[in-house]
């Protein structure tokens, strides 16, 4: 009985799925095929993501030249704002794609080989667009690389954030090469190295935040570990998103073998999913017993100013409709797959954006009762910062596009 | 009857060999697109790449396909009978046969598990 309504509810989301795909996004997906596929529309579409990171460029050196406090909405109170949120964003689609790609390429799983050629490529892709939107949040960021060499602080996270992702974009482009030379030894070995350091960096990059006593929200073993969960779900939802394109970018007919690593590549997110809910509703539950202000910043999350980013992005559009269209149409679905991954994605960037914010806008003092900081502190990103994300988000789509053209679809070895 | 023959997990160091019966074979990938004609595929910004990638281009199944110029060695077993699949299923135990990658000599996929 119990399994019969458990089939019949799986069966309805699979129905409402596929209505889904066949009604609303009909139109849409024969627009957007006849835009990716043909030739003036794809030059179009690689000119406006150049032109974007150029307009990015003029922004970011704009701000540079008038003082970043100028030019962006960041504050003594508020420091980190949507650039290092979509930092994050961007190193943390980076180390999932090398994680999920790794299960194939190191670990040697065949039915994760046919991804592995495009995911090493982005993973190199989005942590340079990382690089790039934090270029725009140092000071000076040369000084940075200078002396990250010259005088090492070993006991910041700082220091070991630079060093590891430095390491970690340079065994993830050596593997690439070698992939490319077809040198499969070789490969593995560099990721392997690629795997150790990103999950080594990412963690740490977790730590920076979970190791900040000042602040409660963040602070606790919970981020290193949320950090490299979060990153295999938005690694999962990377390589669906970019895998379709790409076969619609090239017209090419999917393969039983890429339709399977398309479908292990889904049930992994949709674990992953899981795994994050259950991650996110502890976090609720202990944050609401936990101290004042981490009890503040639950409850901005909740009912405050960011319940909607929340309830809508994060929960609804992140996870639980991927999750339920995943689930419902069995995995198998390459359409509908795709369609999780463009909502989780939409999902990740608000969850990235929330995590940075919301840990920072309840004051410092705000136990001592100080006057100035009673309520909650606010932050909207300025048009400088928007300019900037938007410039990453153009370096990633014109790379991405260009690594189409140029590798021909990325073709792993076998495959 | 041929097969391409394979693991559930691959030695991703070496090329080794997947078992007793296997031989290694020079197969022609086949490069499908989905586009319906040779005339339409022209408008497409790959179509050079693959004009030039593959010989006998052909319109075929309400798609495009070619036989690619670039070879590629994979491991094979040539199965001719419904005996001879059990036979091989009792040598290495739980198998998998599923479609391949499109091949010109090859089309079907044996995994061991």
């Amino acid at each position: 009985m119990a399994d019969e309504i458990r089939t019949s509810k799986i069966s309805a989301i699979g129905g409402l799925a596929r209505s889904f795909n066949s009604a609303l996004f009909s139109d849409i997906y024969s627009t957007l095929i006849g835009f990716l596929s043909g030739t003036r529309s794809f030059y179009i579409i690689l000119s406006l993501g150049v032109l974007t990171v150029f307009v990015a460029s003029i922004s970011g050196l704009d701000a540079m030249r008038i003082g970043y406090r100028h030019a962006y909405n960041i504050t003594r109170e508020i420091p980190w704002g949507i650039i290092i949120s979509t930092y994050i964003f961007f190193v943390v689609t980076s180390t999932g794609l090398c994680i999920v790609s790794s299960i194939g390429h190191v670990f040697g799983i065949k039915d994760f080989m046919p991804i592995v050629n495009r995911a090493v490529f982005l993973a190199v892709v989005t942590i340079f667009a990382g690089f790039s939107v934090i270029f725009f949040d140092i000071e000076n960021p040369f000084r940075m690389a200078i002396y990250n060499a010259l005088s090492p602080n070993l006991r910041s996270n700082l220091w070991w954030m630079g060093t590891l992702y430095g390491a970690y974009m340079f065994f993830m482009a050596i593997e690439f090469i070698l992939l490319l030379l077809k040198n499969h030894r070789f490969a593995t070995y560099a990721g392997l190295a690629g795997l150790i350091s990103g999950v080594a960096a990412h963690s740490n990059l977790g730590a920076i935040f979970g190791m900040l006593h000042s602040r409660e929200f963040w602070y606790g073993p919970y981020m290193p570990i949320y950090f490299i969960a979060s990153a295999v779900m938005s690694g999962g939802a990377a390589i669906i998103f970019f895998t379709w394109i790409g076969y619609k970018v090239n017209n090419e007919k999917m393969d039983a073998p890429m339709e399977r690593a398309i479908e292990v590549v889904s049930k992994l997110t949709a674990f992953m999913i899981a795994v994050i809910l259950f991650f996110t509703a502890w976090k609720v539950v202990t944050g609401l017993v936990g101290s004042p202000p981490k009890r503040e910043v639950i409850k901005a999350m909740l009912v405050g100013p960011y319940a909607a980013n929340f309830w809508g992005f994060e929960i609804i559009i992140g996870m639980i409709l991927p999750f339920a269209i995943l689930l419902g149409t069995g995995f198998r679905n390459v359409n509908m797959s795709f369609l999780a991954s463009v909502l989780m994605i939409i999902g990740i960037f608000f969850m990235r954006y929330d995590l940075v914010v919301e840990g920072q806008i309840v004051p410092v003092f705000h136990e001592l009762g100080v006057n100035e900081y009673r309520g909650l502190l606010h932050y909207l990103p300025s048009l400088h910062e928007i300019m900037i994300i938007t410039g990453g988000m153009g370096i990633v789509a014109s790379a991405f596009l260009i690594g189409e053209r140029v590798f021909n679809g990325h073709k792993s070895e076998g495959h | 009857m041929k097969f391409i023959v394979s693991r559930k997990r691959m030695s991703v160091t070496g090329d080794k060999k997947v078992c007793d019966e296997a031989r290694q074979e020079d197969l022609t990938p086949l490069d499908y697109r989905t586009v319906k004609s040779l005339e339409e595929a022209k408008k497409k910004v790959w179509y050079k790449d693959w004009l030039k990638g593959g010989v006998n281009h052909r319109e075929e199944d309400g798609m495009v396909v070619c036989d690619k110029k670039e070879k590629s060695r994979q491991w094979v077993v040539e199965i001719n009978s419904l005996e001879e699949l059990l036979e091989f299923q009792d040598k290495y135990g739980a198998i998998m046969i599923t479609n391949s990658i499109p091949y010109k000599e090859v089309k079907k996929e044996i995994t061991i598990l």
